[in-house]
């Protein structure tokens, strides 16, 4: 086959098979292996991932989710700040935390539809990355080794929390004992 | 005073309202311009709809995507090839029309007369004397409506002088034509018309085999019309599932941040349960039909108009209630226009085959509301009957055959956005 034909037959197949990765998409890939959920997936794991995710612009001041209502995806920050503030009736908001780029937050989602226990407020221009519940079981049942790297991460970014939880809940009673 | 920022939501609304109605204008006036390609693009896009579990599966089972894509659209394709050659191959040309009219004429007034007692100038027995009356001009009716027009007829004679020259006239279906023109004469009286003479319908001009009615031209390019049109199935096939999720994704990029999750939830659970209604039914219906292709094939029907009959039933066991009369009246009218069978079995009756059609139309909705159903359908989307009724008669009245065969579905797809609409709103504190 001549050289020609051959970069024609090339650009078709790729064309079809999508063989030449979209920058964007290679950019969000990027970020996503900088995410520690995702840091035991391969390269070619991450461009699958890439594509599920949803890519979302937020003003400030606007909420990613807010308390109460049913969690249905993870966000990952890209670029900008979230806020997690627990809302008061008297409009002084209580803020928990504040997640910058490369941050994630409502990871229980992926687990079950509870709902949020509390809120996440764009303090600043913000663009996230979702990555949805019913996707992730797609991906649990198509490529279950991807399924399977990521919910172990999550097991062990969960475990990690409980045990901080109980180092201090172990702390504040020991001060409260004297 | 105006605040920059509010200016800026007002050029935002602006724009958004602007390119929204432009983009709606442009769909719809597409749309329209396009709508001979709706149909085949429904159809790619139902095949593709229904094969997506089985691309899951076989990626889960170690296929990779483009070789499982391909598979899937090899046998797609072929699945389509082979049907539209096995429905061409049974569709009679136009002379085959006609001696089908004639075969259905004159063994319906034989079957006819036989169940009054009335064949051979017999005087009727019990159901003559009881529904005679009633059943008689509603036969008259019938025959008005399949006999051949004058220049039919004249048709008729010509084909078949040409293919069997002087012994047309003893062909078993040209004497069926002759009985059939006496007792249209003897019907009709002098509305009958002058009638044809033989030799001279067969010195008339033109294209023997009958099927003249339209030029050749006219034919190739309306083949080729319709090949054009129906390739767009197998490509929307194809490319939808090539897709792993961008067309979801640009349509939810749309969405306001506000309904963002709720979107996604709703299009989630929607998707679910439409996939589980429509896999379910089709999976159904194509039970069905293979159950009525093998009772019509023991009881002795040809292999191809079994499974062309069998085919016809499954599809139109979608349509509740309407659906078994249609594989009925097709079953039927196939027993009343063929002669010859061989049943497999011994006591099959080859002469009372109108019962046997009954009886298996009988057992293949037996065993679809005893079996079929329960399985297959059963954590699928339910309707109330009176919905489904005013669902298929709605069908009929705007778009036929086709809106009664789509009516059930797209109620489904309607409940199921609106039900999932209506709840997750309410979670997501919208309303």
């Amino acid at each position: 086959m001549s050289q020609s034909k051959k970069q024609v037959f090339s650009a078709f197949w790729d064309n079809i098979f999508q063989a030449e990765e979209d920058p964007r998409k290679k950019d969000v890939r990027a970020v996503l292996g900088q995410v520690p959920m995702f840091s035991e997936l391969s390269r070619n794991e991450l461009r699958k991932l890439a594509a599920i995710i949803h890519e979302r612009r937020y003003s400030q001041g606007e909420a990613l989710f807010a308390m109460g209502t049913p969690g249905a995806a993870m966000f990952i920050v890209r670029a900008g700040l979230v806020n997690i503030v627990i809302p008061k009736d008297d409009g002084n908001d209580l803020t928990l935390a504040a997640l910058g780029p490369g941050s994630f937050l409502g990871e229980l989602a992926l687990l079950d539809d509870s709902p949020r226990s509390a809120s996440a407020i764009a303090a600043e221009d913000t663009m996230a990355m979702a990555f949805f519940r019913s996707d992730l079981n797609r991906l649990i049942e198509t490529d279950a080794q991807i399924g399977s790297k990521i919910l172990k991460s999550l097991a062990l970014i969960i475990g990690k929390r409980l045990k901080a939880t109980n180092e201090q809940l172990f702390s504040s009673n020991a001060k409260k004992n004297g | 005073m105006v605040s920059p920022l509010t200016d800026r939501e007002k050029r935002r609304m602006w724009v958004l309202s602007v390119s929204g109605v432009l983009f709606l204008l442009t769909t719809l006036a597409l749309v329209w311009a396009l709508r001979a390609l709706i149909l085949p693009s429904i159809v790619g896009a139902l095949g593709a709809y229904l094969c997506k579990p089985l691309l899951n599966r076989m990626k889960h089972r170690g296929v990779s995507n483009s070789l499982a894509i391909v598979i899937l659209f090899a046998a797609f394709f072929l699945i389509i090839m082979l049907l539209s050659k096995q429905i061409q191959s049974i569709i009679p040309d136009n002379a085959g029309k006609l001696e089908l009219r004639v075969r259905i004429q004159y063994r319906l007034n034989q079957k006819f007369s036989q169940i009054l007692g009335i064949e051979d100038g017999g005087k009727g027995n019990m159901v003559y004397n009881m529904l005679g009356r009633d059943l008689l001009p509603m036969m008259d009716k019938v025959n008005s409506a399949i006999m051949l027009e004058r220049d039919e007829r004249k048709q008729f004679i010509r084909s078949y002088r040409l293919r069997f020259d002087d012994s047309f006239l003893e062909q078993k279906y040209f004497q069926y034509f002759l009985a059939n023109v006496n007792a249209d004469k003897e019907r009709m009286g002098s509305r009958y018309g002058q009638p044809v003479d033989l030799d001279a319908a067969s010195n008339l001009e033109g294209d023997p085999s009958g099927a003249n009615a339209k030029p050749a031209t006219s034919t190739l390019t309306k083949i080729g019309n319709l090949i054009s049109i129906w390739l767009a199935a197998p490509f929307v096939f194809l490319f939808l599932l090539l897709d792993e999720g961008e067309i979801k994704k640009n349509l939810v990029y749309l969405v306001p941040n506000r309904y963002f999750e709720m979107v996604l939830t709703v299009l989630d659970n929607v998707d679910d349960a439409i996939g589980k209604y429509l896999r379910g039914t089709m999976l159904e219906c194509s039970l069905v039909g293979f159950t009525f292709f093998v009772c019509l094939w023991v009881v002795g029907f040809e292999l191809k108009w079994a499974l062309l009959i069998g085919l016809v039933a499954g599809i139109s066991n979608a349509i509740p209630f309407v659906g078994p009369a249609i594989g009925l009246v097709v079953g039927m009218s196939y027993a009343l226009v063929v002669e010859n069978y061989e049943p497999l079995l011994p006591f099959i009756d080859p002469n009372s085959m109108i019962l046997w059609v009954t009886i298996s139309v009988l057992i293949a909705q037996g065993l679809d509301n005893a079996v079929f159903q329960p399985i297959v359908l059963g954590s699928a989307v339910s309707l109330h009957p009176l919905v489904v009724i005013i669902g298929v008669m709605g069908g009929s009245i705007l778009l036929g055959l086709p809106g009664m065969l789509f009516a059930i579905p797209t109620i489904v797809v309607v409940k199921v956005v609106v039900g999932t609409l209506f709840s997750e709103m309410k979670s997501y504190r919208i309303i």
